[in-house]
């Protein structure tokens, strides 16, 4: 077969491929090792001498027309698929993503990480203790002896053996105290329990998260200062806070803590029933019968402790309107929060 | 507890006071108020006035004739009491008058009948309050509902309701009486007038039996009923007197008023002297008819086996703790809880024996709660009262009868059993750490000033070292040391004077601890690495649902009273509230991916229970089959441990049904062990279980133990060294029994190696089919690599041939195709 006609052929095939993939089967077999051009030189050992030269370069010729044709096919089949992909007005970006399954945290230890996290970074460390306590921790330690009419003020849930459901997270100082020595800060979060009936804003299973700091100094200003940091940080703005005065056994002076309304602003609404101010956490310089309790000399030794609610902070923080959706694991409750 | 601001004013001039800027002080500086309420305002166009005709009308309503004055006027009522209303007095509201609750009232024809006004009931004026009585009523539960009669009135003449009743407008206080459990003196409204006159710098005024002219008040000096007191410990002080000449009517209107504005019930004349007292000064006493008590001879003595029926008409059994006021036959009191009906003030009494006594507080709050009878009294007798109260209330109430009842007097001499007055009680107290405690600089004179305005008497001035004596009212319990002391200053200053400063303190590291730590990589990688849902529930069992499962309920922490019988015990594993949870899912959704971190309890004979925290799984959601359920939840522990960096578990599976967690299915589920410890369970809801729940989807749980893996799990994170030389892969597919556990076949393939063993690096299980019932084909990705060299084709090819060999030999396993 003369050069010519094979050139002439590989051309043809050449302008009549219509995709990329064609085009390099194409490449193959005209220029592969056992393509028909490569073929052609073959016939250089079999021809005369004198014409050996001029076939040589005649099969050249071919190679290079071959190749050339080759890549301006190429390139003009790509320039032409980019052309197409880029003019195709098809494509639908608004489809849903397609994600990996993402879980859930529970809000209460998002709200609990965070103030851990608060804590941590003022040099406080993080205990958790039983649920369980007895009632020595839970009363009797905490200035609160039997027949003290506190006891009364907190519906106990009792054992068959005589022991307590915590009714907060309060005894934790106690075992603070008895194994850590002052000085030192403090942070203990956890479940409590009141036996009292459920409703929209009553629980008898919720979380506290108790803070304690014991030194050879500790006032009252210094306490205030720490409930504004602790909870301009949690809420994310600045928060107004006032003490007055409030009656909890283990402490004296004790006081209630109210933020500042966050919904009106102080002016008056329905969450703060209409007072401006949100009653938001227990405290008070720890009572020198506490320490006593607790191995420490209350001459040598001053502390400071509060009490908030975990669970009406995250109902506070997340606007979440019934108290049972906390420990009801409804899915469509839990996996609002990530 | 109420407090009326007209009452508060007969001990302290409020002139020029504004009740709401009263009640913030209060709320700010001595104890919360739940509310301030204004009552009975918006009545200026009502009138009492003459009821001169009633006629029925129909069966319910009467047609009424009325004069208010200076006309009269014909309406229709249909109040059942109407008809009693005759020739005494009612309240009227003429039309064109818009009540306090917005109702407003036209002419209007009634059954054919014009209808000029209505006659009102208190609850239709407003008058009624929105919040319950204070405390339980002596003399049983008020009426079903005052709206159910109108408003009759004696002993006045027609005219505008506030010329008749001029105290009728009023301010309500709510104190929250858990804001006041320490402070014995505020259960009454002389000791809030001392506090509001202490804030607004005016002194108290004298009491009434004080400043009356001397014969009111004061006692003859017949000889009084005898008195013996058993038990001085629980009687501190008892006093009593007769009065005789009482007639048993109706009270006065100013005491109705007072008493209906803190939500007391008007009784008679004496009943409502003696609550007067209590709610004036904080110290409940007691009238008995004076011819009920056998031999005028009081015993005060601990209750022995008997009964007795108090006011309320209960038939009570006493126990020998408790104190009773007897005679010498009966008990006729439970003391400071409640009277007894056998010496109740009747309508026919004429002499009464009056009680003012100091009872033990926790004697009181021991027979109140043993009996489930909480009264006013026993509320203000377990606060510890002062014993000097008592004198006071017995002579106010003796001041208050003669000046009420026309003819009563006191018969007797005022008899007083207090063998053992209190001593004075002082406190020590350094100015300097007034101020340390506090937080800031407080002056000596305002250390004094404000002490003294709460009662204290100061001395030591001098030496720098106070030593304060506390008023007997503050003495019984409530300011006892020098931090006592800090708080009065502190709280009368104003806490919001207390600037905010920083504690000083020495830098320390950082600190979370392992616990915490680990508790967050479980929620973490669960939630963001494994697509799950934390929840948190109760530390106590759901009982339906371990009766459902066919667990036993023996074996818990069991509640004396629980919340309810469902919640009756604490849980012993994280799995039943799961799957509680789980159910109450499914009838939302079909994928369901649960997990809580939280503690579970193990009783342990007189101790703490053991308290171990935990984590529970449950995955109940589609899956191809039984496999891919246990796959699944099988690979979210596996990385949930390496998240943990614990070293990989050792999977044993389950060898038979556990009666404690028949959730578990013997034959689908395994313990999982890291080293030596039992650190959990994982399983496939057994075929029972999962029958008797309305799972939609298959379920697999599993409960992991936080603390055996933090003692057994962590190994720290090393990094290794990226291989240098190729990795040579070899995908081999083998036909094994069907009873072989794939570990076993992995296992096999390592073993076989030998001599390469250590150039075996994974063994990777791709996929397994069956073949027939009794063998499948396994399918095998094996990678080789040596550390020091490039392996040959040959090497491994030799390798592969003795592992092929072993698994023909221990496993009876052929190679395929």
């Amino acid at each position: 077969m003369s050069v010519e006609i094979v050139q002439a052929d590989a051309l043809a095939q050449l302008a009549a491929a219509t995709s990329e993939a064609a085009l390099r089967e194409l490449e193959v077999a005209l220029l592969g090792k056992k393509g028909a051009i490569t073929e052609l030189t073959k016939m250089i050992a079999t021809a005369p001498p004198a014409e050996r030269g001029p076939l040589g370069k005649a099969i050249n010729g071919a190679k290079a027309a071959v190749t050339q044709a080759l890549e301006a096919r190429r390139s003009a089949l790509v320039e032409g698929a980019i052309a197409a992909e880029l003019a195709d007005r098809r494509f639908d970006v608004t489809l849903p993503g397609r994600s990996p399954s993402t879980g859930s945290y529970h809000p209460v230890s998002l709200v609990q990480e965070r103030l851990e996290d608060i804590f941590v970074a003022m040099g406080f460390r993080v205990l958790d203790f039983y649920e369980v306590e007895d009632d020595f921790h839970n009363f009797e330690a905490l200035n609160i002896p039997k027949n003290h009419p506190a006891r009364d003020m907190q519906d106990t849930f009792w054992t068959t053996d005589g022991l307590v459901m915590r009714t907060h997270t309060s005894p934790g100082q106690i075992r603070a105290m008895r194994s850590i020595a002052p000085p030192f800060r403090a942070v203990f979060p956890g479940k409590v329990f009141r036996n009292e009936a459920i409703d929209a804003s009553h629980e008898h299973t919720f979380h506290q998260l108790e803070g304690l700091m014991v030194d050879r100094e500790v006032s009252v200003a210094n306490l205030i200062s720490t409930l504004r940091i602790m909870l301009s940080q949690v809420m994310e703005r600045e928060v107004t806070i006032r003490l007055r005065p409030g009656y909890f056994p283990f402490v004296e002076p004790g006081f209630e803590c109210d933020m500042q309304c966050l919904i009106c602003g102080g002016g008056g609404c329905r969450v703060c029933k209409h007072s401006g101010w949100v009653e938001t956490l227990g405290c008070g310089l720890v009572h020198p019968n506490v320490l006593r309790h607790a191995g420490l000399n209350p001459e040598e030794w001053q502390a400071w402790a509060f009490g908030i609610g975990l669970s009406r902070l995250v109902m506070m923080r997340y606007g979440i309107d019934d108290i049972r959706h906390v420990m009801g694991g409804d899915l469509r409750f839990l996996q609002q929060f990530v | 507890m109420k407090i009326s601001w007209n009452w508060l004013s007969r001990h302290v001039d409020t002139a020029g006071l504004d009740p709401r800027e009263v009640g913030r002080l209060f709320t700010l500086k001595v104890a919360e108020l739940d509310g301030i309420h204004p009552r009975g305002h918006g009545l200026e166009r009502v009138r009492v006035v003459r009821v001169e005709a009633v006629e029925r009308h129909t069966d319910k309503l009467s047609k009424v004739r009325i004069f208010d004055g200076e006309a009269h006027h014909e309406l229709v009522c249909g109040a059942p009491n109407a008809p009693s209303a005759l020739g005494r007095f009612a309240v009227w509201v003429p039309p064109g008058t818009t009540l306090p609750d917005g109702k407003r009232i036209e002419l209007a024809v009634v059954r054919g009948i014009e209808s000029d006004g209505m006659l009102a009931s208190k609850g239709e004026l407003g008058l009624l309050g929105s919040g319950p009585a204070a405390g339980g009523d002596e003399h049983g539960a008020r009426a079903a509902d005052d709206n159910d009669g109108i408003w009759i009135l004696d002993g006045v003449s027609p005219g505008p309701l506030y010329s008749v009743v001029p105290d009728l407008r009023d301010t309500i206080f709510e104190v929250d009486n858990k804001a006041i459990t320490h402070r014995p003196d505020l259960w009454g409204h002389r000791g809030v007038a001392r506090e509001v006159g202490c804030l607004v710098r005016r002194p108290l005024k004298a009491l009434a039996h004080q400043s009356a002219d001397g014969t009111r008040g004061a006692f003859p000096t017949a000889e009084g009923p005898k008195v013996t007191v058993e038990d001085a410990e629980l009687c501190p002080r008892y006093l009593c007197a007769v009065f005789g000449g009482v007639r048993v009517e109706r009270s006065p209107l100013w005491l109705e008023t007072l008493l209906e504005a803190v939500g007391q019930r008007p009784r008679s004349n004496v009943v409502d002297l003696t609550n007067f007292v209590m709610l004036d000064l904080g110290n409940p006493i007691h009238a008995f008819d004076a011819r009920e008590v056998r031999g005028r001879h009081i015993v005060v003595r601990r209750a022995r086996d008997e009964a007795m029926k108090t006011l309320d008409g209960v038939e009570r059994r006493l126990a020998s703790d408790m104190l009773v006021i007897a005679d010498p036959e009966r008990p006729l009191a439970v003391a400071g809880v409640m009277g007894g009906e056998n010496s109740e003030i009747a309508p026919h009494t004429e002499e009464v024996l009056l009680e003012a006594a100091t009872f033990s507080a926790d004697s009181v709050r021991k027979t109140a709660s043993r009996l489930g009878l909480r009264t006013d009294a026993s509320a203000r007798f377990e606060k510890a009262l002062d014993p000097h109260l008592a004198e006071d209330a017995a002579r106010l109430f003796a001041h208050l009868l003669q000046a009420t009842v026309p003819g009563a007097h006191a018969a007797t001499r005022l008899v007083d059993h207090f063998p053992a007055p209190p001593p004075r009680h002082v406190v020590p107290l350094e100015p300097a750490v007034v101020s340390k405690r506090l937080g800031l600089a407080v002056a000596l004179e305002t250390i004094t000033d404000t002490l003294s305005r709460l009662g204290c008497t100061i001395a030591g001035l001098g030496s720098g070292h106070l030593e304060v004596e506390v008023p007997s009212w503050r003495a019984t319990r409530d300011l006892r040391l020098p931090e006592d002391l800090i708080e009065e200053v502190g709280r009368i200053i104003g806490y919001a004077e207390i600037p905010p400063v920083a504690p000083l303190v020495a830098v320390s590291a950082p600190e979370l601890p392992k616990d915490k730590l680990q508790e967050r990589r479980v929620r973490r990688f669960l939630t963001l690495g494994s697509g799950m849902s934390e929840t948190l529930s109760y530390a106590f069992d759901w009982r339906p649902m371990l009766e459902r499962l066919g667990a036993p309920t023996a074996g818990r922490v069991l509640m004396q009273h629980p919340i309810s019988a469902d919640l009756d015990g604490l849980r012993r594993d994280l799995v039943p509230n799961l799957l509680h949870q789980a159910e109450k899912n499914a009838r939302q959704t079909d994928t369901i991916r649960l997990y809580e971190v939280g503690r579970v309890f193990h009783p342990e004979a007189g101790q703490l229970p053991r308290q171990p925290r935990r984590v529970g799984v449950l995955i109940s959601e589609p899956a191809e089959d039984a496999t891919a359920s246990w796959r699944t939840l099988r690979g979210v522990l596996e990385g949930l441990l390496a998240a943990l960096h614990a070293p990989p578990a050792r999977w044993v599976p389950l060898a038979a049904e556990d009666p404690a967690r028949p959730w578990l299915h013997p034959t689908r589920g395994a313990e999982l062990y890291v080293g030596s410890a039992l650190a959990g369970v994982a399983s496939l809801l057994h075929p029972r279980a999962a029958r008797a729940l309305e799972l939609r989807r298959p379920a697999a749980v599993a409960e992991l133990d936080l603390d055996v893996l933090l003692a057994h799990g962590e190994a720290p994170v090393r990094h290794a060294p990226l291989p240098r030389f190729p990795a040579v892969p070899y995908d081999l597919a083998f036909e094994v029994s069907r009873v072989i556990p794939t570990a076993s076949v992995a296992a096999a393939i390592r073993e076989g190696a030998r001599a390469g063993a250590a150039l075996v690096r994974e063994v990777t299980w791709l996929s397994s089919f069956v073949l027939d019932d009794e063998r499948r084909s396994d399918a095998y990705h094996l990678v080789f690599r040596a550390d020091d060299r490039s392996l040959t084709t040959e090497e491994v090819s030799a390798h592969t041939a003795a592992i092929v060999a072993h698994l023909q030999e221990a496993l009876g396993a052929t190679l395929r195709g």
